[in-house]
């Protein structure tokens, strides 16, 4: 009986091995090249300080991507599971020939052994069989799902073509590597099908399932000696041809998201977008040059893979502005790549208009869609910061942001009247900044000065008076918290913010700190420095505890249907899904949820400073109007529970504007607790 | 080509106005100043000025500390001069004295074009510009919303408000004073980054002249405005005054 | 004795007095008859026929005639008054604290040595003097002012004189001369005067006005008040500032520089009340203000007022009209 085991070239004549070792050696070199050529940029990038806990992140990141928590399959297990299929199936095959070539160019010549027969043959070729198939069949879907078109974020239809991008050779990449992969992929079955056939072996000495099928339907073809040598070659060199190119290939196309990707998941930062950098650049240049980026943004502009569920989710994108946030990342790495990126012309204004860069309403939809944990927020705001250093804004926003900077409100109204929402409230409530108090309420700019929030806040005041909370208010020195601020660049005026409210609170005794503006929260409680060692409360995350305390009693159950809408910058921010749909639960009230829930909400478009900007809106309907008529297809739902001022001012108008104020009525938790008690 | 842009500090009127126990003035310890929106046009149109024919754009600041903020504010626009003319409060809101305390310096620098805005909202005589314009014996157009130079840089051609949304169109011999109402774009905006640097760099020079004895009228009595006839306030919390509102408009045939 | 004489520099556009003329004739008169003043209205024009036979409040008529003079060209008028001024030396001068006024004061001050008070609303005769109440700081505070002796130039400002009172029955007598200096070379020429583009509607036309002040805050709550204006079967007008920030077109500006208005019903929303604006709205028959500072000067024109929030109110009020009307 003949041994057991793979011989690679012993088939065929001496040239091949020569001609393949040639061929696999510039393979090789166009590779090295290849990524050279990409990542020669990382040396000239800035640090990015994200060297901490190497392992524990390597580790994250594997376990992201093998444990099945990817969110490739969130809302797609269709590509998720394709995606599995080709990920163990090439990693399989990867390691399958990395094994073989140790054997044959290493264990052979050198050691003069061989380790690849007997039973670990058996189960090696098994093994790869079986995952070679996976391998096909997750192909397969892929290619169906293009073919078929069900997915329109694949074929770039929607897609901003204005933005200057190439989406022709876009597709063409995407069809090419599915091909080379597919090509390797069946060649490398019909090679082993012919092998088998030559051989004249079966099982149990093969263990190759396909490759014994195939041999014998090769057999059936009743081929010669000859040309079954020939098919043999032919197909062999197919194989070597569709790997080979592969190999060299993967650093111009999207292949590279295997590296690019895996590195961006390595390194990435899951506070980012929600404690931003401050600028690292003394003068911001709009991305000018490719030491404009850090190495990691470098990194993530390479993962990109296109697959387009940032600009699914988008609701610029949603109510027709000229912002994609995959387009966003394609434009800056096609400027990283290209002459540009060497000092020149600035990527803001080349590459993208200041109209998209305003566009964005920093929901945080995009970076909580993306698989490769790509941070598009950060790249934006930066490009905001140039537009801002050179006032390059519409007019609606400099107007807030002369009076932030003058009043400490965007409001245009004197400091004295912070506290006018007050003179609604019967009882007198607590100054923070003369006595001591448990919970330092931090109205926040909209809560305070809007007429239709100022009956919300007065609410609020009433629960925690009648609940008989110790809490106090800061007053005529409370200013803005700054975090929209920031948001829309002006780095300097949110630090002169926070300067002044870090400063009057320095002067407070408190033990935590509570609002009900989650903007206000998220820079309370990531950007400003820690409280004295308090924490930094949503006043759902309040009524939470006192609910499971037993101090928030409700007297009654009402019997609302409603549904809840997640603020963004409390649930996708800062993962505050729970506290109020538990406090809704304690009300007794019926919750159904919309299809965008929870990382899925759906923002109202009032973020990232577009509620002060008076520019054109998209033409089509605007983010809130979409969201109210989600809200209200629901079947017996009269009532849209929002948790954030802006919310409320945006769903109230937006109800209006589109006609179901008798369908739907917007209000505050708030509201609903009062009523209970 | 020389342009001159006059700024004032004036009471912020969306802060409270509160008058001092004399009655002749505002309380100076309650006062917040800020620069009087039509020199803040006037600063823009001279920077549009700038922009489009190269000029060199100096900026006087009248009043106290404020007047120092507004040079900062002013040189990270991208003005290139900062004078400082520092005004004690007593005299502030006076246009006459102003005018006559800037008349030498405006003389030896030698402007081509002196823009402020058209009138300030304390003052209660006449515009500085006018006087100004008189005192150095330059001729003086002003309500301007257009100010646009030929290429000679020796004749403005202006855009004047007339009554009912009319426009004259008027050509005007350098040098000049132009009284600006509005700018032919809002004025700019500047990061408070900019502002900061230019605070920290700021090294106005600083006008010391002896103060003139000129003085326009003095105010005898300060007082909030007694009109002849007082609205009658509505009361009632919001639905109850639309009602009656809507109960009015119908009385009166309207609805 | 020589005769005291107050002197009205009249404004005129296309033939026809402003209505400022005739408000500062009226002042004039006030002012006049308690003491017994001579009062000139001083008419500077290329063509004299128009004024010479108008039934004016003043004792005569002086019209200065020249071709240089027939458009507002202020260095024109600069050399002729104050050539004229030296030589009839009044008491008191009139000018309107318009456009045309603020170009002339403070020349006219310089070059006859005699003090200004500008923004006007009132001027009384008192203790051989006068006593003249003007607005500052937005129409927000009121200042008093004596000028005991000597001349001085008064800017008033439109509507706090009646028109009315600015004619009478009988004719003045009327004097045309020619310009007593030469108007040639003047460092300023009038080029044009550009009417309005009325692409957008006329809202002089119209009956019912609800007028968008800095209080509406943003451009988004102007939707509210059009549907406001739209049950009312109005339209939507509004203040300098707002038109400035680019929110309504140029022709809907109600004030000095904007359009004068006179509707039946001015509903006046978060509009502080400065005096640029009002002069242009003031003769509304019916004018009702929301505001939520109680002391802003609106409500001193206004007939009708209320502190609360437009931002609550409207909505509120759009919709009970609209139930009334049956929608």
């Amino acid at each position: 009986m003949e041994e057991i085991g793979r011989e690679v070239f012993d088939a065929f004549p001496d040239w091949v091995r020569i001609a393949f070792y040639s061929s696999a050696a510039v393979a090789i070199l166009v590779f090295v090249l290849g990524v050279w050529f990409r990542g020669r940029n990382y040396l000239k990038a800035r640090k990015a300080g994200r060297w901490n806990h190497l392992l524990s992140r390597v580790a994250r990141a594997i376990a992201n991507i093998t444990l099945r928590r990817s969110r490739i399959r969130k809302d797609d297990p269709f590509a998720g599971l394709a995606h599995d299929f080709l990920l163990w199936g090439f990693l399989v095959l990867f390691l399958g020939t990395l094994i073989l070539t140790v054997d044959e160019d290493f264990s052979k010549p050198l050691l003069g052994v061989s380790f690849l027969n007997g039973t670990t043959y058996l189960w090696y070729s098994l093994f790869l069989d079986v995952f070679g198939v996976l391998f096909v069949v997750g192909l397969g879907m892929m290619i169906y799902r293009r073919v078929r078109g069900t997915v329109p974020r694949l074929s770039f239809r929607e897609q901003e073509v204005g933005q200057g991008l190439r989406v022709d050779r876009f597709i063409m990449d995407d069809w090419l590597f599915l091909a080379l992969l597919l090509l390797a992929g069946i060649a490398g079955f019909a090679v082993e099908g012919v092998r088998i056939l030559r051989d004249g072996t079966s099982f149990p000495q093969e263990w190759s399932p396909i490759g014994v099928a195939l041999a014998s339907t090769f057999a059936a073809l009743g081929l010669s000696e000859e040309a079954a040598f020939t098919l043999h070659m032919g197909l062999w060199w197919l194989h070597a041809a569709g790997a080979l190119a592969l190999i060299a290939y993967i650093p111009f196309s999207k292949a590279f998201h295997v590296f690019a990707g895996f590195g961006s998941l390595v390194f990435s930062d899951d506070r980012a977008g929600r404690r931003l950098d401050a600028p690292t650049l003394t003068e911001p240049t709009g991305f000018r040059q490719v030491s404009d980026f850090t190495w990691a943004q470098l990194l993530q502009l390479d993962a990109c893979v296109r697959c387009g569920r940032c600009h699914e989710v988008c609701p610029a994108q949603a109510s027709g502005l000229p912002l994609s946030p995959r387009g966003l990342i394609l434009q800056l790495r096609s400027f990283v790549g290209s002459h540009r990126a060497n000092g020149g012309t600035a990527f803001v204004g080349s590459g993208i208009d200041a109209e998209s860069v305003w566009s964005c309403a920093t929901c945080l939809a995009c970076m909580d869609a993306c698989p490769l944990e790509i941070e598009h927020i950060p790249l934006l705001i930066e490009m905001r910061r140039y537009l801002v250093s050179r006032g390059e804004m519409d007019q609606g926003l400099e107007t807030a942001l002369t009076s932030l900077g003058r009043y400490g409100n965007s409001f245009r109204k004197p400091a004295r009247e912070r506290k006018g929402w007050t003179k609604r409230v019967p009882s007198t409530i607590k100054d923070a900044t003369r006595a001591p108090v448990e919970y330092l309420w931090f109205v926040g700019d909209y809560a305070s000065f809007d007429p239709r929030c100022q009956t919300v806040t007065a609410r609020t005041a009433a629960v925690f008076l009648r609940l008989g909370l110790d809490f106090g208010i800061l007053g005529e020195g409370e200013r803005n918290a700054g975090n929209d601020v920031r948001r829309v660049g002006e780095e300097g005026l949110f630090e002169a913010l926070r300067d002044g409210n870090v400063e009057l609170l320095k002067d407070c005794t408190f033990r935590d700190i509570v609002t009900t503006d989650p903007h206000t929260y998220n820079t309370l409680k990531n950007e400003y420095p820690a409280p004295n060692g308090g924490r930094v409360l949503h006043y759902t995350e309040l009524l939470d505890e006192l609910l499971r305390s037993g101090r928030l009693r409700p007297s009654k159950k009402l019997p609302y249907r409603v549904t809840y809408h997640d603020p963004c910058y409390l649930g996708r921010y800062n993962g505050v899904y729970d506290a109020p749909r538990d406090v809704l639960k304690a009300l007794g009230v019926e919750l159904v949820e919309m299809a965008r829930s929870g990382p899925n909400s759906f923002c109202c478009g009032a973020g990232g400073g577009r509620v002060w900007m008076t520019e054109a809106d998209g033409g089509k309907k605007r983010p809130a109007d979409l969201r109210v008529a989600e809200a209200a297809a629901l079947n017996g739902v009269r009532t849209l529970v929002v948790a954030c001022p802006k919310d409320y001012v945006m769903f109230t108008d937006a109800v209006k504007a589109a006609g179901l104020a008798e369908r739907l009525e917007v209000r505050d938790i708030i509201e609903l607790v009062e009523e209970a008690l | 080509m020389k342009i001159a842009v006059i700024l004032r500090q004036v009471p912020d009127v969306v802060e409270e106005l509160v008058i001092a126990e004399s009655g002749r003035s505002l309380a100076e310890d309650e006062v917040t100043y800020i620069t009087n929106e039509a020199d803040e046009h006037a600063l823009e149109q001279a920077l549009i000025l700038k922009a489009r024919h190269g000029a060199k754009v100096s900026v006087l600041s009248v009043g106290g500390d404020e007047a120092r903020d507004a040079l900062a504010t002013a040189t990270a626009k991208g003005a290139e001069d900062a004078i400082l003319v520092p005004m004690p409060f007593e005299n502030r809101g006076d246009n006459h004295h102003l005018a006559a305390l800037l008349t030498p310096e405006m003389k030896s620098a030698g402007y081509d074009l002196i823009l402020t805005g058209l009138s300030a909202a304390d003052q209660r005589d006449a515009g500085l510009a006018g006087l100004l314009a008189a005192r150095l014996f330059l001729p003086y157009v002003g309500g301007l919303i257009c100010v646009t130079l030929d290429p000679s840089g020796s004749v403005a051609t202006v855009r004047k408000e007339f009554p009912g949304g009319r426009l004259g169109v008027l050509e005007v011999a350098l040098p000049a004073v132009l009284g600006i109402q509005s700018a032919e774009q809002p004025p700019r905006y500047v990061p408070v980054s900019k502002v900061s640097q230019a605070k920290k760099a700021l090294q106005p020079k600083v006008l010391s002249v002896p103060a003139p004895s000129v003085a326009g009228l003095p105010i005898q009595r300060l007082l909030k405005p007694e009109a002849a006839g007082k609205a009658e306030m509505v009361p009632g919390d919001v639905e109850q005054i639309a009602d009656w509102i809507v109960r009015l408009l119908r009385e009166r045939g309207i609805v | 004795m020589t005769a005291r004489e107050v002197i009205v520099i009249a404004e005129h556009l296309g033939g026809e007095l402003s209505d400022i003329t005739l408000e500062m004739l009226a002042c004039a008169r006030d002012v006049a008859r308690t003491i017994g003043w001579r009062v000139t209205c001083l008419i500077l024009a290329d063509d004299p026929e128009p004024f010479k036979a108008l039934p004016l409040a003043s004792d005569r008529i002086l019209i200065v005639k020249d071709p240089v003079l027939g458009s507002f060209n202020p260095t024109a008028y600069i050399r002729v008054l104050i050539h004229m001024l030296k030589e009839l030396s009044p008491q008191l001068i009139l000018l309107g604290n318009t456009s045309v006024g603020m170009d002339l004061a403070g020349p006219l001050s310089i070059g006859l040595n005699v003090p200004v008070a500008s923004g006007c609303v009132a001027i009384r005769a008192a203790d051989g003097g006068l006593v003249v109440m003007s607005r500052l700081l937005g129409g927000k505070l009121q200042a008093r002012t004596e000028v005991l002796k000597g001349t001085v130039i008064a800017l008033l400002l439109p509507g706090n004189y009646s028109r009315e009172v600015g004619m009478r029955d009988t004719l003045p007598t009327a004097e045309i001369r020619p310009s007593p200096e030469p108007l040639g070379a003047l460092p300023v020429r009038f080029l044009e005067l550009v009417e309005p583009k009325m692409e957008d509607i006329d809202v002089r036309k119209a009956a019912v006005l609800v007028a968008a002040g800095r209080g509406i805050q943003s451009k988004e709550n102007l939707a509210a008040v059009e549907d406001l204006a739209e049950a009312l079967g109005g339209a939507v007008c509004s203040t300098r500032p707002v038109v400035d920030q680019g929110w309504l077109p140029r022709s809907r500006q109600i004030g000095r520089s904007g359009m004068t208005v006179k509707p039946r019903l001015y509903l006046a929303l978060g509009i502080s009340g400065a005096p640029e604006h009002v002069e242009g709205m003031k003769d509304s028959e019916l004018i009702v203000a929301v505001n939520t500072d109680p002391d802003a000067p609106i409500f001193d024109v206004a007939h009708y007022g209320t502190t609360v929030d437009l931002l609550d109110l409207v909505p509120v009020l759009t919709e009970r009209i609209r139930n009334l009307r049956g929608g």
